[in-house]
């Protein structure tokens, strides 16, 4: 690596959710991404449940990064995303960065 | 699905002692609960940890559904095996119906924000319906699982 090219530092933030995004905890996840609007990662892999409440929260979020030229990912999804993505059939609209 | 009305009603019989009967306060934070009782009863039948987790979420769907659109009031949780090992999953809420017809459930397949929830329940149970009665709204769901059978 040049010394040029190193003194471009590019930095990601990225969020880490753990636990169950369900009707109860979606609002709280909505609040938190809309707080950090930098967050371009979001880490999915400890998620151990997630229902259309949470994916709503997700997709609305990528659609509002995507209006403003930038892209969130889907990092890491668990099983239980992975299984979702699937059925729901998002998956290909979004970014994910298994 | 399940097109035969004989074998559908031959699989309704669910023992009565061996149901799990919840009946939670409308409000998002028993969802969670919900979620949970149906995962203990599930997972102590001997049920595979992929139905449980399908199961999970249609409970979870169900009762979101009912506290967002439901009088308030209560939400009824009723899951069983029946005597053909299919699951049978109720999920009931006080006042009448606002749930289109089951044939109308779709799975978006763009990014429509809303209205997701119930086209993910039908991709993963066998059969649901909407039982309008008693001034409740129920939905049936059955997703068949045979004892032994690679989930």
């Amino acid at each position: 690596m040049t010394a040029a090219e190193s003194s471009r530092l590019e930095t990601t933030l990225a969020l880490v959710l753990a636990g169950e995004i369900d009707s109860y905890t979606a609002p709280d996840l909505a609040d938190l991404l809309a707080k950090y609007p930098d967050v371009d990662v979001v880490d999915l892999r400890d998620v151990s449940f997630i229902d259309s409440s949470g994916l709503r929260v997700l997709v609305e979020v990528h659609q509002q990064r995507n209006d403003a030229d930038r892209t969130l990912t889907l990092r890491s999804p668990s099983p239980a995303v992975q299984r979702l993505l699937e059925i729901s059939g998002v998956a290909k609209h979004l970014t994910v960065d298994s | 699905m399940t097109p035969h009305g004989a074998s559908r009603s031959r699989a309704a019989s669910v023992p009565d002692g061996d149901r799990l009967e919840l009946r939670l306060p409308a409000r998002p934070d028993v969802v969670g609960s919900a979620r949970r009782a149906v995962h203990d009863y599930l997972t102590a039948r001997g049920v595979p940890s992929a139905v449980v987790d399908d199961l999970q979420l249609v409970t979870s769907e169900l009762v979101t559904n009912g506290i967002l659109h439901g009088s308030p009031g209560a939400i009824g949780v009723v899951v069983g095996i029946d005597d053909r090992d299919a699951i049978e999953l109720r999920v009931s809420n006080d006042g009448p119906g606002v749930l289109p017809p089951v044939s109308t459930w779709q799975a978006p397949e763009d990014l429509v924000v809303s209205g997701r929830g119930l086209g993910i329940v039908r991709q993963l149970v066998d059969d649901a319906e909407v039982v309008e009665a008693d001034e409740a709204t129920t939905v049936v769901c059955r997703r068949a699982w045979r004892r032994g059978a690679a989930a």
